[in-house]
Order: C-alpha cells, then sequence, then structure tokens
C-alpha cells in the first residue's frame, strides 16, 4: 500500500488517478487534482449580500473576482477560528473559478479506479449523490468527493441554474 | 498549390455587410424625381464589389442575386432606365435577401426562402423593361438594347483627332482596335500626327451587328458626344461581304489583321485574356520567347531584336512595341525574365489591421489589472515621507498618468461611432411611415459620436423601438398634423452627443406628445399605484411599465406597448438610464444616457460598517447630511427621508443586504441622493469615501448575479468592492419593508456567526 | 529578387485573396483601395504587373490604366483588368485605355497563378 502513496510530482499509472486530499475537523476528503488550479492562505474577503453563509464571500485573484466557499459551513461541521494555516482550495471546473476554505491538504494520492469503494449511505452530511466512493489508505478513510457536480449543483447556489445549460 | 479560401471569408462577409449597409443608405438617400449620378454609381459599386466577392469565394447564392441586381442597377447608371420608386424598393428587398444570406452563411448554412427567387424575378422584369421616360435626364448614350444597326450595314464614324484630344497615334490606334473589337473596322490611324492639322478628319467604318450604343459607349470614355458623328451605313452600301466578325467566333481576336504573333494576338484563354498590340505585351511575348529559347536552347540569353513578327500595317509604326524597342534595354535575370527596376523601397504598409475583439478585451483587461496595481502602490506609498522619497511619488504619479493613457488609448480601440447603429433608421423609417401611411422625415445628428462596441450593438434594439414607437404613436397622421397647423411631414430626430463622460442619445418627435389623463387612467385601470398629484416625470415613466401600452389599437408595428418596459432594462442592463419629456402637441423626447465604456465606472466609493460599496455616478444627485427631523416612518412605505421638500424612500444598505451590525442611527450617517427608475430615492451610508474611476468586473464570471449589485471591482488596496445597482436596491427595500422590518426571505441563511 | 505586383480593388477580400495567393507563390505584393490609391501607390514604386478592378471609388480601372500609361516607368508595364463580365464593350473599353489584358471574375487563386505566370513569370 505504500507504494501508491506518491508526492505531487508522481504520475500515476495503470488507469490510476491523482487526488487531492485535505481535511475537515475528523475527516479526509479527496478530489480530482485535475480540477485544482492552486493553492494558498486565506485572504480577507467581501462579503456577498443576501448569499448562503457557507459563501464566504469574494476575493481578487490577480483581477479575477472568485467566489469563497467555507466547506466545513457547508458540510455542517461547526465554525472555526481561521489561522495562518488555513487553506484555500481554488478549484477550476468548467472555466469557472471558486475557492474552498479546508483546514488543511493532507495528500497527493494516485488512486486506481477498483480501490475507490462505493459509499454506504451517510448521513445528512453530504448527499451521496455527490461522493463517488470510500478509499482507505494506511487506515485512514478518505470520502472521494465528485466536486464538479457538487460545485455546479444547485445546493451550492453558485450557477445560476437557469443559466446551467448554456454555462 | 491549393488555397484554402475559407480563410478570406470573414473579410468577405465583413465587407459585404459593409456594402449592403453602404447600398440601403445610399438607396433610402437617392432622390428617384432627381437622380445622383454619383449615387446611382456608388451604389452599382456596393453591389458590383458583393458580387465579385460572392463569386470568387463562392457564396454563388448570394452572386446570383448581386447579378441580377448589379444587372439593373447598370442600366440606372448608364442612364438607360430612370429609376422609380418600385426600383428602390426592390434594391431594398433584395439588400435584405442578401443580409439574410450573407447571415446564413456566417453560420455555415444556405438561406433558402422562395423570397429569393421572386425578389430576383422582379428585378429581371424591372431591367427588361425600355425606358422611354428616361429621355428626360439627358442620357448621352441611347439604349444599347435597341440595336439600331442592320444585319450587313454598319457605322460610319467621323471624328477630329485633334477635337478629342486623341492626337497620338498610339491612342488612336487603341481607340481603333477597341473599335475594331466590336465589328470589322476600315480606316486608316494618321500615323503622323504632327503633321495633323486642326481640320484632320479621321473617317472610318464599322461593319457588323453593332449597336450604336455600344459605339458610343467607346467614344463616351474619351470624348463628348457632339464630337463624334455616326452615321448608319445601309447594307447594300457595304463595300464588305457581311461575313459575320470572326475575331468573336473561337474567342480569339486577331490584331490588326496580323496573326502568328503573340504581340499582335489577342489571347483569349479561359476567363482571362491577353490583347494583341497592347501595351505590357511585349513583356509577356519576351517571357514567351526567353521560355522558348530557354527550351530550344537550353540557356537564354536577351536578344536585342527579338524577333517577333512585324505587325502589319503603317499604324503599328507608333506601336508600344516600336516605342520600347528603341529605349534601352535593360538587364534580365537567369530567369529570362526581366527585373524592371526592382523596386527596393518598401510600399506603404496599410493603414489599419484586423484583431479580434478577444484581444482587444484581453488589453483592456491588462490595463485594467495596471490601474489597480498602480493604485495598490499609492496606497502603500501613503505611509512615506513625501519629503523623502520625491522620487518614488514623482513615479507614481507618471505611472498613473501613462496607465489612464494607456486605457483610455485601448479603449479608444473598442469605441466606434455611433453611426454604425444610426445608419439602418433611415431605412426603419421609411418602411414603418410607409405602412402606417405617415409622412415621416428622420433626422440623424452626431453619428460621429463614438462609444463601445459592445454598448453599439446593443443600442440597436432599443432604439429600434423607441423609433417605430415614435411613427407609431408619436406622429400623427398627414390629416391629423394638417388639423393641428403642423407640417403634414412629422420629424424624428435622432441624435447623439458626448456630456461630460457619458453618451447621451436621444430620440424626440414633433408628434402628439404623451397623454397625461390617458395614461393616468390606464394606470389605475391596471391597478399601477400613483402617488395624489404625479409629477410629469412619473406620469410619463408608466409607458415603461411592462404590458403598459397607449395605444388605442394594436398594431404590428410596435406591438401592444411590450418591449418599452424590456427597452428600459436593456438601457439599464447597459448602465444606462433614460428619461421621457413630453408636451401635449409638441411631441415626445426621450433622452438615453449611457457609459461611455462596459469596462470603466465613474463612481463614489461609500463605506457602510466594514464594506465600501460602489455607486455610479451617474445616478447620484446630491448627498446631504441629514437631520433626525427629515425622517419618518410611512406605514407600509417603511422610513421615508424629507429632502427639499420631497419624501423619498429610504434605503438602509444594513436593512437591504442583511449584513447585520449595529444600526446606524440615520441622522449619523449620510443621505446619497440617487435617481432611479421609480424616482429618486436616499441611499442611506456611513461615509462617502473618495471618487474613482473603477474597472468593471462581473461577478457572474465565477459566480452568479446578485440582486442589488451590477458588478464588482477591485480597490486600492486589492479587495473586491460590490457596485451597486440602486434600481435594484429601492425594489429590495420595498421588498424589505413590505414584509417586516428584516427581509424574512433571505434571514433564514444569516450566519450567526458571523460578524 | 521577388517581382513586384500591385493589385487595385476596392474590395478588401478580393484584395486579401490576390494578395494572399500571389505572396504565397513568392511574389511580392501591394494593396491599393481604388484608383487614386493605385496611382499614388504605382508611382511610388516600379511594379512588373498591375491588377486593377474597374469599378472602384475616385478613380474608376480605366481611368487608372490610362494615367498609368501615361507614366514613363508604366509605358510597357502588363496591366490586367478584373471585370465581372467578359463583354466585348468593356474589353474593348480596356483595349483602349491601354489595357495589357483581362482576368474575369470571378476567378479562384489558381487561375490567378497562370496569368501571373504567362505574364511576368
Amino acid at each position: 500500500m505504500n507504494d501508491e502513496r506518491k508526492d505531487g510530482s508522481a504520475v500515476a499509472t495503470d488507469g490510476a488517478r491523482e487526488y487531492l486530499t485535505f481535511t475537515l475537523g475528523d475527516e479526509e476528503y479527496g478530489i480530482d487534482i485535475l480540477k485544482v488550479q492552486e493553492i494558498r492562505g486565506y485572504d480577507a474577503v467581501t462579503k456577498i449580500a443576501n448569499s448562503p453563509a457557507f459563501i464566504k464571500g469574494v476575493i481578487n485573484m490577480r483581477g479575477v473576482i472568485v467566489p469563497i466557499i467555507d466547506m466545513r459551513l457547508k458540510f455542517n461541521l461547526g465554525q472555526v477560528e481561521y489561522n495562518e494555516f488555513t487553506v484555500v482550495i481554488i478549484l477550476n471546473i468548467d472555466s469557472r473559478i471558486v475557492g474552498l476554505v479546508v483546514d488543511g491538504v493532507s495528500d497527493v494520492i494516485a488512486l486506481a479506479g477498483d480501490r475507490i469503494r462505493p459509499a454506504p449511505e451517510f448521513g445528512a452530511l453530504l448527499d451521496t449523490a455527490y461522493i463517488d466512493g470510500l478509499a482507505t489508505l494506511d487506515d485512514r478513510m478518505i470520502i472521494m468527493v465528485d466536486i464538479a457536480r457538487l460545485m455546479t449543483s444547485q445546493e451550492m447556489g453558485l450557477v445560476e441554474q437557469v443559466h446551467e445549460a448554456v454555462a | 498549390m491549393t488555397i484554402d479560401m475559407s480563410q478570406f471569408y470573414q473579410v468577405f462577409f465583413e465587407e459585404a455587410g459593409e456594402n449592403l449597409a453602404t447600398m440601403e443608405g445610399l438607396l433610402l438617400e437617392l432622390d428617384v424625381d432627381a437622380p445622383d449620378l454619383e449615387t446611382l454609381n456608388a451604389i452599382f459599386r456596393a453591389a458590383h464589389s458583393m458580387k465579385g466577392g460572392a463569386g470568387t469565394f463562392g457564396f454563388n447564392d448570394m452572386a446570383r442575386v448581386t447579378h441580377v441586381l448589379e444587372t439593373l442597377l447598370d442600366r440606372l447608371r448608364k442612364q438607360e432606365l430612370a429609376p422609380t420608386v418600385e426600383m428602390v424598393d426592390a434594391f431594398l428587398q433584395a439588400g435584405d435577401v442578401l443580409k439574410s444570406q450573407l447571415a446564413a452563411h456566417q453560420e455555415g448554412t444556405e438561406y433558402e426562402a422562395p423570397r429569393v427567387a421572386e425578389v430576383c424575378a422582379h428585378l429581371e422584369v424591372l431591367a427588361s423593361l425600355d425606358d422611354t421616360s428616361g429621355e428626360g435626364l439627358a442620357s448621352p448614350v441611347r439604349d444599347t438594347g435597341v440595336r439600331e444597326s442592320l444585319e450587313g450595314g454598319g457605322w460610319r464614324i467621323e471624328f477630329r483627332p485633334a477635337d478629342i484630344g486623341r492626337r497620338d497615334g498610339l491612342e488612336l490606334q487603341g481607340l481603333f482596335d477597341a473599335l475594331g473589337e466590336l465589328g470589322t473596322i476600315e480606316g486608316t490611324v494618321p500615323s503622323d500626327l504632327d503633321g495633323a492639322r486642326e481640320m484632320d478628319v479621321c473617317v472610318w467604318r464599322l461593319f457588323g451587328d453593332v449597336g450604336r450604343g455600344a459605339v458610343e459607349e467607346i467614344f463616351a470614355f474619351i470624348c463628348e458626344p457632339n464630337q463624334v458623328s455616326l452615321a448608319a451605313i445601309q447594307p447594300d452600301e457595304s463595300s464588305l461581304s457581311a461575313e459575320p466578325d470572326e475575331s468573336d467566333d473561337d474567342g480569339y481576336g486577331f490584331f490588326m489583321g496580323a496573326p502568328g504573333s503573340e504581340f499582335a494576338l489577342d489571347q483569349e484563354l479561359d476567363g482571362f485574356g491577353l490583347f494583341g498590340g497592347s501595351p505590357g505585351m511585349d513583356q509577356v511575348v519576351e517571357l514567351a520567347n526567353q521560355d522558348r529559347l530557354d527550351r530550344d536552347l537550353g540557356y537564354g540569353f536577351f536578344d536585342a531584336s527579338p524577333g517577333f513578327p512585324e505587325p502589319n500595317g503603317e499604324a503599328r509604326r507608333e506601336s508600344p512595341a516600336q516605342t520600347v524597342a528603341a529605349q534601352p534595354k535593360r538587364s534580365v535575370d537567369a530567369g529570362g525574365s526581366r527585373a524592371t527596376a526592382a523596386p527596393k523601397r518598401a510600399i506603404a504598409a496599410d493603414t489599419s489591421i484586423r484583431v479580434s475583439v478577444e484581444k482587444v478585451d484581453q488589453l483592456i483587461n491588462l490595463v485594467g489589472e495596471l490601474v489597480i496595481t498602480h493604485a495598490m502602490l499609492a496606497e502603500s506609498a501613503t505611509v512615506l515621507d513625501p519629503a523623502l522619497h520625491e522620487r518614488i511619488f514623482g513615479g507614481l504619479s507618471n505611472l498613473e498618468r501613462n496607465s489612464r493613457d494607456l486605457q483610455q488609448a485601448v479603449m479608444s480601440i473598442r469605441m466606434m461611432p455611433i453611426s454604425f447603429v444610426f445608419n439602418r433608421f433611415p431605412r426603419v423609417v421609411r418602411d414603418t411611415a410607409a405602412s402606417l401611411g405617415k409622412k415621416v422625415l428622420l433626422r440623424l445628428v452626431g453619428e460621429d459620436t463614438e462609444l463601445d462596441k459592445g454598448l453599439i450593438e446593443r443600442m440597436a434594439d432599443p432604439l429600434n423601438h423607441l423609433v417605430r414607437n415614435s411613427i407609431d404613436h408619436g406622429i400623427e397622421q398627414p390629416e391629423a398634423r394638417r388639423a393641428a397647423g403642423k407640417p403634414e411631414q412629422g420629424e424624428i430626430t435622432l441624435r447623439a452627443s458626448h456630456r461630460g463622460g457619458s453618451v447621451v442619445v436621444e430620440v424626440s418627435d414633433d408628434g402628439a406628445g404623451l397623454n397625461r389623463e390617458k395614461l393616468l387612467a390606464k394606470a389605475a385601470k391596471q391597478g399601477i399605484p400613483m402617488p395624489d398629484n404625479p409629477s410629469d416625470k412619473e406620469v410619463w415613466a408608466l409607458i415603461f411599465h411592462a404590458g403598459f401600452s397607449t395605444a388605442e389599437r394594436v398594431t404590428d408595428i410596435s406591438g401592444r406597448g411590450v418591449g418599452m418596459d424590456v427597452v428600459r432594462r436593456n438601457i439599464e442592463d447597459m448602465n444606462g438610464r433614460v428619461e421621457i419629456e413630453s408636451s401635449p402637441g409638441r411631441g415626445t423626447h426621450i433622452t438615453i444616457r449611457l457609459p461611455l465604456t462596459l469596462a470603466i465606472l465613474d463612481g463614489l466609493s461609500v463605506r457602510m460598517g466594514e464594506e465600501i460599496f460602489i455607486l455610479p455616478l451617474t445616478v447620484i444627485q446630491e448627498s446631504i447630511q441629514p437631520k433626525p427631523e427629515q425622517f419618518k416612518s410611512v406605514v407600509g412605505k417603511g422610513r421615508v427621508a424629507l429632502v427639499n421638500g420631497e419624501y423619498l424612500p429610504m434605503v438602509s444598505l444594513r436593512d437591504v443586504f442583511n449584513s447585520g451590525g449595529p444600526e446606524t442611527r440615520p441622522e449619523d450617517g449620510i443621505l446619497v441622493i440617487v435617481d432611479t427608475n421609480e424616482g429618486r430615492a436616499a441611499v442611506l451610508v456611513d461615509e462617502l469615501v473618495a471618487q474613482h474611476q473603477v474597472v468593471i468586473k462581473s461577478l457572474e464570471t465565477n459566480y452568479r448575479k446578485v440582486d442589488g449589485v451590477s458588478g464588482a471591482t477591485i480597490m486600492g488596496d486589492g479587495r473586491v468592492a460590490l457596485i451597486l445597482d440602486v434600481d435594484a436596491l429601492v425594489r429590495l427595500n420595498r421588498r424589505a419593508t413590505r414584509g417586516s422590518v428584516r427581509p424574512i426571505q433571505f434571514s433564514v441563511t444569516g450566519d450567526p456567526n458571523d460578524e | 529578387m521577388a517581382k513586384t505586383i500591385l493589385t487595385v480593388d476596392d474590395s478588401a477580400s478580393i484584395r486579401q485573396m490576390v494578395s494572399f495567393t500571389l505572396k504565397d507563390a513568392g511574389y511580392s505584393v501591394s494593396e491599393a483601395v481604388d484608383g487614386q490609391d493605385g496611382l499614388d501607390k504605382a508611382r511610388a514604386g516600379n511594379f512588373n504587373l498591375v491588377f486593377t478592378d474597374q469599378n472602384m471609388p475616385r478613380m474608376d480601372g480605366l481611368t487608372l490604366i490610362k494615367q498609368l500609361r501615361g507614366l514613363p516607368q508604366y509605358k510597357t508595364v502588363p496591366i490586367l483588368m478584373l471585370t465581372t463580365e467578359s463583354s466585348d464593350g468593356m474589353k474593348a473599353q480596356g483595349r483602349a485605355a491601354g489595357a495589357t489584358g483581362w482576368l474575369v471574375k470571378p476567378f479562384d487563386p489558381q487561375k490567378l497563378l497562370e496569368v501571373v505566370r504567362k505574364v511576368i513569370g
């Protein structure tokens, strides 16, 4: 199992794909690394009126206005103080750029598709529709999230649904 | 080598679009009673140019339509036919068909409609008419469609070379040859013109089935019609047997009866040809000879006497070939071709280039970043002592000036004259007025006013609607106008101008004006709440309500009043404003105020709590420091502020945006009086910060539209500030105050942990 | 040294096509947007071949040809006129003005090259 752990520059082989894992509270999540544009610290945001609480606001990233989402709030894991270790994962999903606030980024792993097992029914934390499955790695359980589907879903409210077909 | 023609399509599309617009504009300008020849020529050119391009690039459907169009136009410009209103209509319809065809090709499809054949057939019928009324035009050329010549006969052509300025044997020869193209020509070309006297006369005889028009056409090119006399030769007078002209038969023309040489031989090949004996032929022949020599001998040399056969006839003595032979020979390169005075100097490059809009927009974005970077540097520098860091401050101010200049220069790339939209209106007015039986004159003022390309495109629909509306509802029928003591012909003016960083576009008519009572009655009927004693402005604004129509009858011109609300929304989407003034019997005046560009905005930054917002300067009327007694609470309307004797709805950003935090006491804040589409309103803020020019960024690129906000910008400290949409704010405010003190529909998402 | 060709046409698309095709074949090409522009450019450079459209604003092709023939350096330079119809009348006028030949529009790049090669190699 150890040989499957790779550093960020590792090349996935044999149909394995690379995932970025991050932590939220006690849980570890994995997302497709191809969707990750960059990782940065937390900057002050400009709040957006009348938006859900998990949308912290928008930031200026080199001239581009990027919405910032607090995944803790989204997953109802409770609020923590942001500190210098708080990390924002900048995702690029279909050319839309979104930032995710997470507790920390832990790893880049390569996993073959058959290593991801179907997820049992969770609680209400996250709709299983957005979960690809579970992977186990060194006794760690990683929840594999279909981040593209989650970010474009209606419940995130990031994309105007009427325009979804166009967007 | 194959060349992919599709690479030239884009230029053709743009060019054809321009030609169509030009043609339409000129057609509308054309006075059929006194047609201007230059205008007819210009219209012909537009059609002709389109035909050439369409044929070349394989758009055969367009080539067919332009061909019939051109045929009729050609007769008009040659004054064989006099233009009629029917023709102008047919031309305009053909233009419409071409537009559809062009649009289809741009989409990669073809436009197929029965209309195409109908329009072409109509044009063909018009073009085949023989003109009689055209005599009034004093046409120098008679109808070439009617042949005056007789089988076996011809023309006796008499003229004085001195008269027509053709004293040079070379040119006379050209003329002789040109006539020879038409049939068989007899006569001599005076070779010794130096000795020619003023009164010397040239008499040529031209035999064959040649129309007078064709002969006149050639002479029309070089002299006045009265300087040449043409007399028909009857067949029995013919000194030649009436043989058909051989030169036309097989596509070859023999020059001066001297066949057998490339020089003198007309070479008619597939789709092109060379005139035997013409200037320039010697080079062609030389090339051919050299080629032959190269082939035969395996080497090339230049022979001072190239040995092409001496053409027959005296007339050839002054021919170009001999003229050339007398000149010093120029060198020949190894390939056997003559290097005529090699042009070493660079030929002036084209003065314009075509660049994709994306590239320009990218440039605008980058310049925007530069402006922001400067603002950030300037902000960082505020902690420095200006006396100690003079150079930094000097550099910063240079940087500011340069980046502003750069920004303006880059913006100007996107600027286009508003004539691009205005130019369609002569047609719109003509068609609309005609279908309503009204007489309307359109005046265009300030067509050169420039604004952003994006805005220009988006102005077309609203303006179209306003103009049609003016004709339909504004301008009265001719009888009604006469009865009212006005000229029968109504007038609509489209005016554009720059006013203090904005573009103002006005649509005014001298029609009946809006009817206050009717509008109020309608509002009451539709249950639209109106204040007691509403101002004119409030009444006029009613026509922008959805579904509101003042027309007594429904027409297909401006419909049921749907659209005026859309007009307003379109304009507001461009950060523009629209205002109406009207006086009964005098007309209606609509003013649209637009930013110069969608990319930057002059704004006032205001602080509310910890957030900074931007208010567009265009909406701000004034800002005041209110006193407690200016505020009142009105049931159902929330809080209002008494400003200059008027109660204005008060918008608290904190309430509307539900941003929490301690409530500002109104008297501790500042009221910014803004102009909204529902009248004036007072926006309560904590503090006015500064006035800036900000670069507009879309929130929708990565997020979504946010109610009450039209966009975002980046401030000097790198943070994002939202740009407020005051119209939406007033709406949100009304919703918020109608429901409860706090807007219920948003409070469910309120974040208790947020500061 | 590349042969130089001047193409005179008010249609940008035709100019572009002519220019591209000929440049691609190794000629040096300049463009002019109407007869007057053509005359100015022709005066400024010594072209080996001139192509001119007939119907153009400011100065038409026939006038251009006549004007060019009046310039010493263009007395014998091949000048071809582009015409949409190979009507005899137009040809006759072209000949009278001093054109060397004609080329019927529409034409394709291959035809254009064929003509140019025949005329100036």
